[in-house]
């Protein structure tokens, strides 16, 4: 201490305090910058374009598949099988490469004044989940094991999670199956589910796995108001 | 001139070693410093500049709002802004005074 001293004579100690806002300030800076993630410009240009392109390309295919169709006259409907068709329903149990995303309630302490609904998970968050899993292509989704139909709800009934009419507690387990990248990536993506349920300390593990086993759908299918009719052009 | 060198010397330090630091504590931390070298400027203009004042200055100022923000976590209250208004305030009085002396010289 004392060479130290003698070697930056009078004033060390403004050198002393300067090494410390210096180091602060260095390791704060670092933390702005791993922060700074934002998409130039250039990559969503980018992007939009391929998007536009790979519609296109769609809307070519589908036209292509609908002259087709016209050309050996048949119907999407008769292709289905019976199989198929309970397959779709989902009245048959699956398996397949997919995602299972975990999820629980916060586990921060919630801060005086702050309203305790903001921690706990909700219908939206499952259903913001799900839209996202199915929008990134997922072919069958399960909560907590009962199966997503057409008819599901997915509903908040007192501090449990009612599907199918079912209800579950936290901690929820969604399990869906399809491309599993692409099923990581949507829940993962920068900006989405997973950082926005995040940010209120909510717990949501997302792993893709090999194989996931879904179960069918155990309830019936009532179709009181609803009759079949021809197809017609709106 | 030794406090340019100070300033290199921390930020490689800091770079270096990835420390994680706390918004309250960086903000008690920063204005701690820049109230003692502005006091330490100020003390030099008065000629009774003494560097082991400052620096004991420093840590008790230091230590003592760390104690703040502490408590104020323990009680979920933003007690730190104490710390932040007076060393806020003395940073401003120190400059006033070294620019009062500055002008009399």
């Amino acid at each position: 201490m004392e060479k130290i001293r003698q070697i930056l004579g009078e004033g060390w100690s403004i050198t002393f305090i300067c090494v410390i806002v210096g180091f602060i300030l260095s390791t704060e800076l670092r933390q702005e910058e791993e922060l700074e993630t934002v998409t130039p410009e250039q990559r969503i240009e980018e992007l939009s374009a391929q998007i536009l392109k790979v519609e296109k390309e769609r809307d070519d295919l589908q036209k292509k598949l609908s002259m087709l169709q016209e050309e050996y006259d048949i119907s999407p409907e008769e292709l289905l099988t019976m199989e198929e068709l309970r397959m779709k329903a989902g009245l048959t149990a699956l398996e397949g490469s997919g995602v299972i995303v975990r999820m629980d309630d916060s586990n921060m302490t919630t801060r005086r004044g702050e309203n305790p609904n903001l921690y706990v998970i909700h219908d939206e968050d499952i259903l913001r989940i799900v839209n996202e899993l199915r929008a990134a292509g997922a072919e069958a989704i399960s909560i907590n094991g009962q199966r997503l139909t057409a008819t599901s709800e997915i509903r908040c009934a007192g501090p449990t999670l009612s599907v199918n009419n079912v209800r579950s507690a936290p901690p929820f387990e969604v399990i869906a199956i399809g491309d599993k990248n692409s099923l990581e990536n949507s829940i993962k993506m920068r900006g989405g589910v997973e950082d926005a349920l995040k940010v209120w300390g909510i717990q949501i593990d997302v792993k893709s796995v090999e194989n996931v086993y879904i179960p069918p759908y155990k309830g019936d299918f009532r179709h009181k108001f609803a009759r079949v009719v021809e197809e017609k052009n709106l | 001139m030794k406090a340019l060198i100070g300033l290199t010397a921390g930020f490689f330090l800091g770079y270096i070693f990835q420390v994680p630091v706390d918004e309250k504590i960086f903000a008690v931390i920063m204005l701690a410093a820049i109230d003692s070298i502005c006091g330490g400027f100020s003390a030099k203009l008065n000629s009774n500049f003494n560097d082991t004042i400052l620096i004991c200055g420093f840590f008790t100022n230091l230590i003592f709002g760390l104690i703040l923000i502490l408590l104020g976590n323990f009680f979920e209250l933003e007690l730190y802004y104490i710390a932040l208004l007076i060393f806020g305030l003395r940073i401003f009085k120190n400059i006033s005074a070294a620019q009062e002396l500055f002008l009399k010289k």
